[in-house]
């Protein structure tokens, strides 16, 4: 018998000893009361949240510079890709998250084929053009306007509803007269995290 | 002691909730690439024969000074910055009108040059542009780089625009007059090489 235990006993015996229940009854209520009171709380949180981010188009930019004025102008790719952000709880019904977006490269520069040669992450720079929702009563907070590509994690979107939403994003490349001809390249990583809500 | 089961309850409770309430992530992965293609182009786009008459004693004397017909205009289309090399292809200017393997020659240094920025710049600053009147070098020993880049020399021909004054016989030449110089009459005659070179990255 856990003795430590016991005052969970004396509390329920108010309803049970009036009912004239043996104390091996009683103690076995108790475990039981316990066990459902675990199980109970495993059960309210058996939720099954769907959070997936998919590139849907655009799964591949290059910039192919092959003129002076490209050179000397830059040049963009507007809508290029599209993104698909699907953040559903399925089963409680109320949304418990919500979702972020960021964005980095995964090297500190553009690497050239040729190792010496290298292009700064700064020279492309990205923007959401659209964010849409599947129902419009969803919401999320978009940090509008280019940003430069770093190695760090930079917000796109924040405290983002539950539902469907797809995004266009516009690249833009920043003049490069003046550095060697090479194929320069890195990967871009988009990151969805979802955060409670407190 | 009812107290404390309690809320050993509720911190259970809780901490089945806080298990399930974590952060999460997914990811997707763009290639993103910088594809730059190689722009070096040379334009000659007048003056690409040059042709000097001596027709009398005074230009024998005094030589023949430059005017826009001896002008040879040339532009630059570059992506990276870049250096103007030029040379001729003869030690000297070589008798076309003599079979032999040994032709009389004219020395070059009665052939002089010199380079003007032409462009759109608003200054010639992003340029070392060899300065004043020079004898026309030879390509294989004594090429000049007659432009180099003093800055950020990459851009179009708009841009990099250049003229290039030629003189023959002048006192701006060192070979000086040709009166007395004891070259027999004929027609002499050699290649300019001008050779556009990408700095190094």
């Amino acid at each position: 018998m856990n003795r430590e235990v016991y005052p969970i006993v004396s509390w329920i015996n108010f309803s049970v000893h009036n009912y004239g229940f043996s104390m091996n009854m009683i103690l076995g209520f108790r475990y039981g009361l316990l066990l459902f009171a675990v199980l109970a709380s495993l059960n309210s949180k058996a939720q099954n949240p769907t959070y997936q981010l998919t590139v849907e188009s655009g799964g591949y930019t290059d910039f192919k510079i092959y003129s002076l004025s490209q050179y000397e102008d830059g040049m963009s790719y507007t809508n290029w890709t599209r993104l698909k952000i699907v953040y559903k709880d399925t089963t409680s019904g109320i949304q418990a998250d919500r979702w972020y977006l960021s964005f980095k490269a995964n090297t500190t520069a553009f690497e050239g084929d040729i190792p010496s040669r290298s292009l700064p992450l700064d020279y492309v720079s990205l923007e959401v053009e659209s964010l849409v929702p599947e129902d419009p009563a969803a919401t999320a907070t978009l940090y509008s306007g280019p940003h430069d590509l770093t190695d760090g994690f930079v917000s796109l979107v924040e405290n983002g509803d539950e539902g469907i939403f797809r995004m266009n994003i516009t690249y833009q490349l920043d003049p490069t007269l003046g550095y060697s001809p090479d194929y320069y390249s890195s990967q871009l990583i988009f990151k969805m995290d979802t955060v409670p809500i407190l | 002691m009812k107290k404390y089961v309690i809320l050993f309850l509720m911190i259970m409770m809780g901490y089945q909730a806080s298990s399930y309430a974590q952060a999460v992530d997914d990811r997707a992965v763009v290639p993103i690439a910088v594809t730059l293609n190689s722009i070096l182009r040379l334009n000659v786009k007048s003056g690409g024969n040059i042709e000097f008459n001596f027709n009398n004693l005074n230009q024998y004397q005094d030589g023949i000074t430059n005017t826009t017909e001896y002008d040879t205009k040339i532009s630059v289309a570059s992506s990276v910055n870049w250096t103007l090399n030029m040379g001729a292809e003869d030690d000297g200017l070589l008798n076309i009108d003599e079979v032999s393997s040994t032709p009389t020659t004219m020395n070059r240094n009665f052939i002089a040059y010199s380079v003007d920025y032409t462009g759109s710049r608003a200054d010639a600053t992003d340029y070392t542009i060899t300065a004043g009147w020079n004898d026309l070098p030879h390509l294989n020993t004594s090429a000049d780089d007659i432009i180099t880049n003093a800055g950020t020399n990459a851009g179009g021909e708009g841009q990099n625009a250049f003229t290039i004054h030629w003189e023959c016989g002048t006192s701006n030449t060192n070979g000086g007059s040709l009166l007395g110089s004891n070259l027999t009459g004929g027609r002499y005659a050699t290649n300019v090489f001008f050779i556009l070179e990408p700095d190094t990255p």
